[in-house]
């Protein structure tokens, strides 16, 4: 087979792996969009282009074209840049959601958007490298070669696939439903005060279908990252999507609110949501993403473990 | 810069309230609740009851 062919097929059969790999990570996790149409669109080119850029790198080098780095570098900055523009866009649009998103979950889903489009570059790039090493040791056949591209990435995409999915608060808390309490006008969940609700009507409602639910920390480190305001803010939008909320912007009474229990750094949090389902409250909370920007170990150095 | 704002203040007579911002003075309680209703929706603030017969509409 002529070398330009078995060139082509290997570029080809990389950056398909790589956009295989694209594509499986959109699925593995609902949350980080899209959730329209451009959106497939979007995170499918640009993986297509990571996936590519990988390809051509290693028969590039083979060339004595080292320039071919640079083109790597100049994916890298396209990538930031449209992390920021996808930062950008979700934060513009933080005023038109009833609970926001808070900045510290837009940031973790931009970042997330950059890093998977590296992980496509990086399926493509061994693939590449696999194939070409076969087509080496085995001079020239292409079959075994093109077997070798898909073997490899395979298994980086399953070894990479543990990176996309962190943790979830379930993983670090335990998650108990509670009811709503009223002490005068003071509405308390788990023996926290959350709010102070003026309105008759608005307490009536929220006792009879509020739901509350705390949130223990399992140990040191989670109590540190549900301290973080991001985190439970990303707990309180998660939970409203999924559960809906019985909320408008001239009504903030039913505003969904978590606090800190001060000494045990537990929290609760009170919500209205379109039905009372406890089950579906805790299951909700038990699936929200632990923020990467909200994440601290505290038990990791020794004054952490000494202040317990 | 305050990051609340009180919007009103409904009080059930005058010695409960200073002379800050616009009160409304009301003895009846369901007429108090009322009248909170009202300004809460007409300004997004909330309502919230401090207990002592005063009621506040703060915008957070």
């Amino acid at each position: 087979m002529s070398e330009a062919l078995q060139l082509g097929v290997i570029v080809l059969v990389a950056t398909l792996m790589g956009l295989l790999a694209r594509l499986y990570m959109l699925r593995v996790d609902y949350r980080q969009y899209p959730s329209y149409p451009q959106g497939y669109a979007i995170h499918l080119t640009l993986g297509f282009i990571a996936a590519f850029l990988a390809a051509v790198l290693i028969p590039a080098l083979l060339d004595k074209e080292y320039t071919a780095v640079t083109f790597l570098a100049f994916a890298a900055t396209q990538f930031r840049e449209v992390r920021a523009i996808e930062r950008t866009s979700l934060a513009n649009m933080e005023n038109t959601e009833l609970v926001p998103r808070g900045s510290a979950y837009i940031e973790g889903i931009a970042r997330v958007f950059e890093a998977r489009n590296y992980l496509a570059m990086l399926t493509s790039l061994f693939a590449a490298a696999g194939a070409q090493l076969v087509l080496i040791f085995l001079k020239g056949q292409i079959i075994p070669a093109v077997g070798a591209a898909v073997i490899t990435g395979l298994v980086v995409l399953l070894a990479l696939r543990g990176s996309t999915t962190g943790q979830v608060i379930g993983d670090i808390a335990e998650i108990h439903f509670a009811p709503v309490e009223f002490e005068g006008p003071l509405l308390k969940v788990g023996g926290v005060v959350l709010m102070n609700v003026g309105l008759e009507e608005a307490r009536n409602t929220l006792q009879r279908e509020g739901m509350g639910a705390v949130i223990k920390p399992k140990d040191e480190n989670a109590k540190a990252t549900l301290a973080n305001l991001g985190q439970r803010q990303a707990i309180l939008h998660d939970v409203a999507t999924l559960l809906g909320v019985r909320l408008d912007i001239g009504e903030p009474d039913f505003t969904p609110l978590a606090r800190r229990h001060l000494k045990s750094g537990a929290v609760s949090l009170v919500l209205l949501a379109s039905e009372y389902d406890p089950d579906a409250l805790v299951k909700a909370i038990s699936r929200v993403p632990v923020l990467e920007a909200a994440k601290k170990r505290p038990l990791d150095e020794e004054s952490g473990r000494m202040a317990r | 810069m305050p990051r609340e704002e009180i919007v009103a203040i409904i009080a059930a007579s005058r010695e409960l309230t200073g002379e800050a911002g616009p009160v409304v003075f009301c003895s009846d309680p369901s007429e108090r609740q009322r009248i909170a209703r009202y300004i809460s929706r007409v300004t997004s603030g909330m309502v919230h009851d401090l207990g002592n017969g005063v009621l506040m509409v703060i915008r957070h």
